[in-house]
């Protein structure tokens, strides 16, 4: 029985830290006129009150795939919860994850790669990040002990889409600030400035933000390398150039490059010109897991290369090296 | 439906929403638990719904028919244990925590051992608390007995805790450590194998008495389903879209290779085996489901027998004598064939 991505649930999840407005925004989303059955998946206890909406109370569990693949690691309570929700009878329209605010987001991820029967039933559409303009900052730069994560960093990294909320709690400038370290840890999320919480509906709900065929709409602007005035350790790094990639040669560097740097590499995107491929090649990949499809035919569009890195300690210019040497021997000219 | 199966099909019913469980009574009574939270009782005969069973607000996801006795134990999404006897026609509930995602009665019926949350719990026929052993490493996905009674197992991420039922301590007397997620076990009849499916797409068989492991590893997916015959040589899973039957006869299945039935189209979702016989039972997720007489040949033509239940089965339950099977499918129907 096989399910066509139409079909399939759309399933958006909320991270933030604690304080940022999840809930408010949730309460939000349930409570709005959009005809909509929604499923809550709740990890931290709100005051979520709403009759229509099936709110499940869960608690993280994360788990390593005994696969050898060291960050495959899955949420289990989700396999499980998912699990039920999918076979029901009476479907749901969309289902809403909301993480706490201390959780990595990779293992929700990673659990609709890993799973078949979720991945066959559920599209994860996108993660949504809750972002406290007034105390964003403090957060980023909290001093954080050797081998600790930074949580606040990865869900910014890791988002597909940020909701800067509570931005009349600070001025203009510090606002541009909060804006900029958003921008150097991820380029690839739009980001939505609010108050209360108050965001259209369509820009949480309806992302694609794993979706190979609404991959990379990339803005130009990810490729601007912006003056770096901290530490970074979290960046992204945008590469693009022209011309026809080899196919094994990709296939070889991306391979090693993600089961090498895997760890550090949250999630990359990308549209790729492949010799002989009349179509893109779309690709993205959350840490060592990797999904790549054909996307639409290039035309007359010139093949252009990009190709979009969010992670831990990345250097661009190895990267930008590597994939340029996956570039396709000249045909020499007849 | 082929005419064929028309003519197998004894009859069919339906419950409100997606059957998690069906179980047969050995008074030809059958528990279906469903996705709504409900129970429903049906005549074993012809299927005619005698009324509900206990509710489980959020979904009903576990039941078990005691041994030798007449209890319904039943559990789900609500945290609660309900059971239903005959001399009383309201179930009792006890509260026991988070989902209680697995019951097994003892095989003398006297203890229930449930899995609920990060816990396992044993109660009495009459729902008192006898031990609880709570803060398990990870929620106890399932729960098994050693065939005499002493020790119950829990299965969850990490392996298989062993608890001793006469003097029970907050410390497992047995581990069976290994680092992978434990959807289901099972221990042989003859009580000298367990073995579970696994999430990554694995079976990992220990030897009771020694702790000695093995795995079988490779499949394209989760092994939800998997089942000991009734002679404990024979252990089929699912894990992929055939059955794959090991022989665990002499020194146990290591160095062989399975045999394979190959009739699904889909993924194996439910095993079931002949309590009488030697019938294996399987149901796949494009509902269909298929009888095979694996004992007959080595190789397999084909099931004796083949139906399609229209959605995907969750289920298989063989009535106490073994001529009737049921399956149970996400579109809540219920169907028996005859056997």
């Amino acid at each position: 029985m096989t399910t066509s991505i139409a079909e399939k649930v759309p399933v958006t999840v909320l991270t933030g830290f604690l304080g940022s407005g999840k809930t408010t925004l949730l309460n939000r989303i349930l409570t709005e006129q959009h005809g909509l059955r929604i499923a809550v998946i709740e990890n931290e206890f709100g005051e979520i009150g709403i009759d229509d909406a099936l709110v499940i109370d869960a608690e993280e569990e994360v788990f390593e795939m005994n696969n050898g693949c060291i960050c495959c690691t899955v949420r289990g309570d989700l396999i499980r919860i998912l699990g039920t929700l999918m076979r029901r009878k009476d479907k749901f329209d969309h289902i809403l994850i909301e993480t706490t605010g201390l959780a990595d987001p990779a293992p929700v991820a990673q659990t609709f790669f890993m799973d078949d029967e979720i991945g066959s039933q559920l599209r994860l559409d996108g993660i949504i990040t809750l972002v406290d303009a007034a105390h964003l900052l403090q957060h980023l730069d909290e001093e954080k002990s050797e081998g600790v994560e930074n949580e606040a960093l990865e869900q910014i990294a890791f988002a597909d889409r940020i909701v800067l909320n509570k931005t009349d709690l600070v001025d203009t400038e510090q606002l541009a600030e909060v804006r900029r370290r958003i921008s150097e840890i991820n380029r690839l999320a739009d980001v939505h400035e609010t108050v209360q919480a108050k965001v259209d509906l369509g820009a949480v709900l309806d992302v694609g933000g794993f979706d190979l065929s609404r991959a990379l709409d990339l803005d130009p602007a990810f490729l601007e390398d912006t003056e770096h005035q901290h530490d970074l350790t979290v960046t992204s790094v945008g590469i693009e150039f022209a011309g026809e990639l080899d196919i094994e040669r990709l296939n070889e560097w991306l391979g090693e490059l993600l089961s090498a740097k895997g760890v550090d590499i949250f999630r990359s995107k990308g549209i790729l010109a492949v010799r002989g491929m009349p179509e893109r090649y779309v690709f993205q990949g959350v840490h060592m897991l990797f999904d790549g499809t054909q996307g639409e035919p290039w035309g007359e569009a010139e093949r252009v290369n990009r190709v979009v890195f969010i992670g831990r300690h990345l250097d661009r210019a190895a990267l930008e090296a590597g994939l340029r040497g996956c570039l396709a021997a000249p045909v020499p000219a007849a | 439906m082929t005419a064929a199966t028309q003519e197998a099909t004894a009859w069919r019913t339906a419950v409100p929403e997606s059957v998690a469980v069906a179980r047969w009574s050995a008074d030809d009574r059958i528990a279906v638990a469903d996705l709504a939270g409900g129970v429903t009782l049906l005549d074993g005969r012809d299927g005619v719904a005698l009324g509900p069973g206990p509710r489980h607000d959020g979904g009903a996801l576990a039941l078990a028919w005691q041994p030798g006795g007449s209890v319904l134990a039943t559990g789900g999404a609500d945290g609660r244990v309900g059971l239903l006897g005959t001399d009383s026609s309201q179930p009792a509930y006890v509260e026991v925590g988070g989902w209680v995602h697995a019951l097994a009665w003892s095989r003398s019926g006297s203890h229930l051992a449930v899995a609920t949350g990060r816990s396992l719990v044993l109660l009495d026929p009459a729902g008192a608390v006898l031990a609880r052993w709570d803060g398990q490493p990870s929620t106890v996905t399932d729960v098994v007995w050693s065939r005499d009674g002493s020790r119950v197992g829990a299965a969850a991420y990490g392996g298989l805790r062993w608890f001793s039922v006469a003097s029970p301590s907050p410390d497992p007397v047995r581990t069976f450590d290994w680092r992978g997620s434990l959807l289901l076990a099972r221990v042989s009849p003859d009580g000298r194998w367990v073995a579970s499916g696994n999430q990554d797409a694995s079976v990992h068989i220990w030897r009771l008495w020694s702790g000695e492991d093995a795995e079988m590893t490779g499949y394209p997916e989760k092994v939800d389903a998997l089942a000991f015959d009734r002679t404990s040589r024979w252990m089929a899973n699912g894990g992929t879209t055939e059955v794959h039957l090991w022989d665990f006869s002499g020194k146990g299945p290591m160095g062989r290779s399975p045999r394979t039935l190959a009739g699904h189209d889909a993924q194996v979702s439910a095993l079931a085996w002949q309590p009488t016989g030697n019938l294996l039972a399987s149901a796949g997720r494009d509902g269909g489901m298929a009888l095979w007489s694996p004992n007959a040949a080595r190789r397999q033509a084909g099931p004796r027998l083949r139906i399609d239940a229209g959605a995907r089965a969750t289920t298989l339950a063989w009535n106490p004598d073994g001529t009737r099977i049921l399956t149970g499918t996400v579109d809540g129907s219920v169907l028996a064939v005859a056997a």
